[in-house]
């Protein structure tokens, strides 16, 4: 590949950049598409500090620049200018936009349901994409001095900094479940890239296993046994492989991170001992005390035992009588639900109770169509309850200020 | 069950029956922001979700021989976030459901009505306002722009009231749209006349297409 090619190849990606500004100018419609534009320009930044460093190009660097102009047209444009064939859960947006802000302020968060056949497994999760210049940050660090890039475009990244992208298969748009998936470890990657791009220092010595571990152990202290069942409904833990020694390490923790804060044993003698034989495969066990050492360093609120105790059992009362899990009486005072109460009081319904709203519903017992259709039924109800739980926080807090 | 339309009941009622300690098998409207309780009335908000029609190549939408199909292409639902508008225009209909999730106790039936102030610009609310004792779910309004200028729409805009009613009733079945959480699109495929009204449309189709002359010149 010579040289001489190469500035034809980023000379033609400037143009086309050039060209997705102009449509994006003449289209523009809202912040989130002037952002896209501001990273386009940023991109053409870059494309042309290359190209004065010719001594520095090479194939590689071309090519991943290539490969990220091609995300803003097939990938980052078609999730802001959504098509209404797939619509995102909107229900999913508050909670995920909470717990992403507490690290990186700012940050648009966007929803992307996307098609897939393996809704039960990680595959429909896939890492959220941060923004292009995050992304660039993290890969051209070659090409640059990391401070002086961070220093250059520090004022465009406070202006506009950063969207995430969540993806989750389209099937279980619905599902309350899904949400809790999200809130561990797909938001602890984006912990993890985020702090290791935008940071001047040394990058994160994190590895992404131990990113995934860590956001699980956090995600299970602070949403409680509701992501230890949704972790078990995502990995399904009787039928582990060995080729898979994460999956039974992730359950195990959780299990243990729930244990250790007074949350009853929720994982059958059966499925431990799955999980710990093919556990035992695993040739380089990660520092557990690290793990967890490094979890209770993340800012959050715990789910104790105590809380669930308290907020769970009238929520799931409110369930069975065919109420959203929104709002419970403490103490002559109606309070909103917090969104780990409201999803474990989900978890604990489908798991419990589901045949009091079939008998409400007066549906036909012992039929496995009516057990889907009471669970549907109660899916919508919590996601009803999350929608209220946000509006009321929101309404009351504008009546303070 | 009989209906007696005289009883309404009083504002000290109402508010003794929403704040009671006892929340469930009772009279509840979740949420209750703000002043929503006044004239023996409580207060609907605009939920966030609702579906709005849009124009098709279908001919016409026949009510006894629905095309599910065409009719999930007709409809197109939307999602306001916090804070977000939707600008109604003239002539316009969309299908919104209440912020408020009702639930009624077997002693109470409830009339959904436009509040005045909303009316005044030219907005109608709900064109079929009775909710049978028992219900529990998200209302769904029909609101139309009667006026001549655009209506701007938010989540969270207080457009109708519930007034209540006592009625004597022991025991309903669940409805169709029991614990609705979102505007509903009826399933008119469900309606129990649909067949009967089919039978007889077929039946005139037949009759004006083999004897034209029965019916007089006049019906050419």
């Amino acid at each position: 590949m010579t040289e001489q090619w190469l500035s034809s190849q980023l000379l033609m990606e400037i143009d086309r950049t050039r060209d997705l500004l102009v449509s994006l100018r003449q289209n523009e419609t809202s912040a989130t598409l002037q952002e896209i534009g501001s990273l386009a320009i940023a991109a053409t930044c870059i494309l042309n500090t290359a190209l004065r460093s010719s001594s520095k190009q090479d194939a590689s660097s071309a090519a991943f620049i290539r490969q990220e102009l091609q995300l803003v047209h097939e990938q980052y444009l078609p999730v802001l200018t959504r098509p209404q064939a797939i619509r995102p859960t909107q229900e999913f947006a508050g909670p995920l936009r909470k717990s992403v802000r507490a690290f990186a302020p700012g940050v648009v968060v966007a929803l992307h349901p996307s098609s897939s056949f393996s809704s039960f497994s990680s595959q429909g999760y896939r890492t959220p994409m941060l923004s292009l210049v995050d992304r660039l940050l993290s890969n051209v660090t070659g090409l640059h001095d990391r401070s002086l890039l961070l220093g250059a475009f520090a004022p465009r990244l406070q202006a506009h900094p950063g969207v995430a992208i969540f993806n989750y298969p389209s099937t279980e748009g619905k599902n309350p479940l899904a949400l809790a998936i999200l809130l561990g470890a797909p938001v602890g990657h984006l912990r993890k890239t985020f702090s290791s791009v935008r940071s001047a220092d040394a990058a994160d010595p994190c590895s992404s296993t131990s990113a995934v571990l860590i956001s699980d152990i956090f995600a299970a202290q602070t949403l409680g046994p509701a992501y230890l069942t949704a972790l078990r409904w995502q990995l399904s833990p009787l039928q582990v492989s060995p080729a898979t020694p994460l999956d039974p390490l992730r359950l195990l923790l959780v299990h243990e991170a729930l244990t250790a804060l007074g949350h009853p044993a929720m994982l059958p003698d059966r499925e431990h001992a799955c999980l710990a034989q093919a556990f035992s495969q695993f040739s380089a066990p990660p520092d557990k005390a690290e793990l967890f050492e490094q979890a209770s360093r993340l800012p959050g609120q715990i789910f104790s035992s105590e809380q669930y105790a308290k907020e769970v059992p009238p929520l799931l009362q409110l369930l069975q009588d065919g109420l959203p899990p929104a709002q419970y009486l403490y103490s002559d005072n109606l309070r909103w639900a917090s969104v780990p109460a409201i999803l474990n009081a989900s978890a604990s319904f489908a798991n419990t109770a589901l045949e009091h709203l079939g008998c409400f519903l007066k549906l036909p017992e012992d039929s496995q169509d009516a057990t889907l259709y009471a669970k549907h039924k109660a899916d919508a109800l919590v996601l009803k309850a999350l929608e209220l739980s946000e509006f009321g926080k929101a309404f009351e807090k504008g009546d303070r200020s | 069950m009989t209906r007696d339309r005289s009883s309404a009941i009083s504002d000290q009622e109402l508010n003794s029956r929403l704040n009671g300690r006892e929340r469930t098998n009772e009279l509840t409207v979740m949420p209750l922001l703000g002043h929503s309780v006044r004239g023996g009335a409580v207060d609907l908000r605009l939920g966030p979700r609702f579906v709005s029609l849009r124009r098709t190549a279908t001919s016409a939408l026949d009510p006894i021989s629905v095309d599910s199909t065409a009719v999930a292409r007709m409809l197109e639902e939307r999602h306001l976030a916090l804070g977000e508008s939707y600008h109604l225009h003239p002539g316009e209909l969309i299908l919104a459901a209440t912020l408020e999730y009702i639930s009624l106790p077997l002693d109470l039936a409830a009339n959904v009505t436009s509040r005045s102030s909303y009316g005044r610009v030219g907005l109608v609310i709900a064109t079929a306002p009775y909710v049978h004792p028992g219900y529990k779910g998200c209302l769904t309004l029909e609101l139309a722009n009667v006026g001549s200028t655009p209506v701007v729409m938010y989540s969270g805009l207080p457009v109708a009231q519930l007034s209540f009613v006592r009625v004597h009733t022991e025991a309903t079945r669940p409805s169709r749209y029991s614990l609705a959480t979102g505007p509903l699109f009826p399933p008119l495929e469900q309606d129990a006349d649909r067949i009967k009204l089919q039978r007889l449309r077929d039946e005139y189709a037949r009759s004006v297409r083999t004897a034209p002359d029965a019916l007089g010149p006049d019906a050419l």
